[in-house]
């Protein structure tokens, strides 16, 4: 079988790939993002919790999250009588990813929104700003400006991670390669694997170059 | 007829207010003066409540503004109607200089677009900044940046302008052009609160010179009054250091 | 929660036995990947004619690919090598399977920590180097003695979080059957179906392993501060405006 064949076969899955690197992004986002302003608060018990989230997750393998969302989260929820067993597997892998995903971004989000200069905020309150204004059209692109980079780099890990899904059963790039592999009966692993290190490695590379296209472009204003 | 009433401020342990009294009238131009430490800027920025005075009221009008409990619709209030311009011009570095100066208008003052953008233009022509309009911050020299957050107070219309030494962040050269526009302000009625070292600035425009040291008002009097014979002792040791003549003018 | 926290009690010693393979593996790679990863960044920095943007290519390979895949890769292709080189007579399965992870994690560290020295040595700057030099240092000299002190304080942060991904990463190792932490915790929990008990082990070793190597860090990071210069202090740019503010009364 040659690589192109394999590629073909491979491609109509990239967009699973994508949307769990997608969707685990955008949440993760989210999640990190309050994380951070839990971290900022002011009250104690906010920012302990969210510090002790952040370290858990962060030493914890991705692995070791999927699975236990896959297993342990239907137990947590049948306690309560809500049955998610039958729950995507999708759903559960971008869950995984997302509780990653936002432990990381909390720590990118948090020194990205400390950098921004207080006089920035100052003035945006002398000229009439609420705060919420303020944090809106001043404080908030500026960091979105400064986490770019790594907020890139966090995106490039989501794709890489999500190729564990295959473990609980997720068909994208990485589980339909398993699935074409078996059906070979393991002549073709190292062409087909090939493949796929070929797929991830040209999205990275296209994720790298889109934010480093928007960084230059931001950055003429910015910096 | 503003009065500032009895502010007070302590950083921690460190009394940087003692309580300061200061009367100002419409088109006043009051230059404040005094060495580091003194409490010029902390004064200032009580004032415009970017720091929470301890103690302190604010009296216009028959109405007494507390500054250590202000509501939050005192406060909104207090913004609508003073300016402030920083020693390190706080532009907007995600803002075109004329979105920098409409932004407040338009968000803040809930101003309609067309008349915030005549106001923004008509203040960038004032500072003489109207063709760098479409420009970024990040674009404009020390100077250039300083004129345009001047435009930005002065085009909100505001009761009161306050400068916190405007120009100390600048090199030498653009200096000059800063304080020409402060002076074309002070001509046009503004009344304007200034901390600065400038003592030519003081001399010229200011209808009125204030001498802090300590977290108190020492003195203050005419420009030609404190400038060329201080009553105070502190006053001309003070001025002895910035202005080298007034040291040999002891004893006229 | 039904959880059988006997089995979870017990499994954690089985985890805990898969440590020293897991450090094992880390240490390897880090071993090698330091030393080598200086190199490769001093190449890129100086923009080595040829080898450079050989070793570009290769590094944003190593990064943009998912581990997994790198792992399944060297797995299934190095013994295919390992014939092609010795001949037919070599078997490749007395190749113990944890080499094949040190090829690996050797690999792929030399190429995040690549990243890391190339960041340390742009910042401390071409003046440090010459002020060596000029001072009587050798070029090797001036590198060990001044340069990668200064290059090592300032890139000990993401040093730190490189390896913690590291170490996240040996977590895969176990479809190469090299009998790690996830490997052991596994196969315990799996001959009795007890998988959340599994996991939930792997989960807190990991967390005592990562949090240790933390605080390693933490620890060399504080005696390293004697010799922090003024780049180091401040860091990489990231304040926005006029740098000579004076300090507001």
């Amino acid at each position: 079988m040659k690589i192109t064949d394999i590629l073909i076969k491979l491609i109509p899955f990239i967009p699973r790939t994508l949307l769990m690197a997608g969707a685990s992004l955008g949440l993760g986002l989210v999640f990190g993002s309050l994380l951070a302003a839990m971290k900022l608060s002011r009250f104690v018990v906010l920012k302990k919790i969210a510090e002790i989230f952040t370290t858990f997750v962060r030493c914890t393998p991705t692995m070791v999250l999927l699975f236990l969302c896959y297993y342990g989260l239907p137990l947590l929820f049948a306690h309560i009588g809500i049955d998610i067993s039958g729950g995507s597997k999708t759903g559960f892998s971008i869950t995984a990813l997302t509780i990653f995903a936002s432990g990381i971004l909390s720590e990118i989000i948090r020194p990205a929104y400390l950098s921004v200069p207080k006089g920035q905020l100052e003035a945006a309150m002398t000229v009439g700003l609420t705060k919420f204004q303020a944090m809106t059209h001043i404080i908030i692109p500026q960091t979105i400006f400064v986490a770019l980079p790594n907020i890139g780099n966090m995106a490039i890990s989501l794709v890489q991670e999500s190729s564990l899904a295959y473990l609980i059963g997720v068909i994208d790039v990485m589980g339909q390669a398993k699935v074409i592999n078996s059906i070979s009966s393991g002549l073709h692993i190292i062409p087909i694997y090939f493949a796929v290190s070929i797929i991830c490695w040209l999205i990275s590379l296209a994720i790298g170059r889109g934010i480093d296209v928007w960084t230059f472009r931001a950055g003429k204003v910015l910096r | 007829m503003i009065q500032f009433r009895n502010v007070k401020k302590a950083f921690g342990d460190n009394e940087v207010l003692k309580g300061i009294n200061m009367d100002v009238n419409k088109g006043d131009v009051i230059v404040i003066l005094g060495p580091s430490g003194s409490g010029k800027t902390t004064f200032l920025r009580c004032l415009c409540m970017l720091d929470k005075a301890d103690d302190g009221q604010w009296i216009e009008n028959g109405k007494t503004l507390h500054l250590h409990n202000a509501s939050r619709q005192e406060v909104r209030e207090l913004r609508q109607k003073t300016g402030f311009v920083f020693q390190n011009y706080n532009l907007f570095a995600n803002k075109t200089v004329l979105e920098n100066l409409m932004i407040g208008l338009t968000i803040g003052h809930k101003v309609p677009q067309d008349e915030a953008r005549s106001r923004a233009i008509k203040a960038l022509a004032q500072v003489g900044m109207l063709e760098k309009a479409g420009a970024y911050p990040n674009s404009l020299s020390g100077g250039q940046q300083q004129r345009v957050g001047i435009a930005r107070a002065v085009v909100l219309n505001p009761e009161v302008i306050f400068f916190d030494e405007p120009t100390s962040a600048l090199d030498p050269e653009l200096v000059g052009g800063v304080l020409d526009v402060m002076k074309d302000l002070a001509r046009t009625g503004i009344t304007m609160i200034v901390v600065t070292h400038e003592i030519a600035f003081a001399k010229e425009a200011a209808s009125r010179v204030v001498f802090m040291d300590g977290g108190v008002v020492v003195e203050e009097g005419l420009p030609k009054d404190i400038l060329a014979a201080p009553k105070e002792e502190r006053t001309r040791k003070f001025l002895a250091r910035i202005i080298p003549e007034m040291a040999t003018e002891y004893y006229i | 929660m039904d959880l059988d926290l006997e089995f979870l009690w017990t499994n954690l010693g089985e985890a805990v036995r898969g440590i020293p393979t897991t450090l094992a593996i880390i240490g390897v790679a880090m071993a090698i990947g330091i030393p080598l990863a200086f190199f490769i960044a001093l190449a890129r920095l100086n923009h080595i004619k040829v080898l450079s943007p050989i070793l570009t290519l290769i590094i944003s390979f190593l990064r943009g690919t998912p581990m997994m895949v790198q792992i399944f890769l060297v797995y299934n292709g190095m013994p295919l090598l390992l014939k092609a080189v010795t001949g037919p007579d070599f078997d490749v399965y007395s190749v113990p399977p944890i080499l094949y992870a040190f090829l690996v994690f050797a690999l792929n560290a030399s190429a995040a920590y690549s990243e890391m020295w190339k960041a340390g040595l742009s910042s401390v700057g071409p003046r440090q180097l010459e002020a060596a030099q000029t001072v009587g240092l050798s070029g090797p000299q001036a590198y060990w003695h001044i340069i990668i002190p200064q290059a090592v304080n300032v890139s000990l942060p993401s040093f730190c979080s490189s390896t913690l991904t590291m170490l996240k990463n040996t977590s895969l190792v176990f479809v190469m059957t090299v009998m790690d932490i996830t490997a052991r915790a596994k196969v315990a929990a799996g001959l009795e179906y007890k998988y959340v008990e599994g996991y939930l082990d792997m989960f807190l070793v990991y967390l005592v392993v990562c949090s240790l190597i933390e605080l390693a860090f933490k620890l060399i990071e504080k005696k390293m501060r004697r010799y922090q210069t003024d780049s180091a202090k401040n860091g990489k740019a990231g304040s926005g405006q006029a740098g000579k503010v004076k300090a507001a009364v």
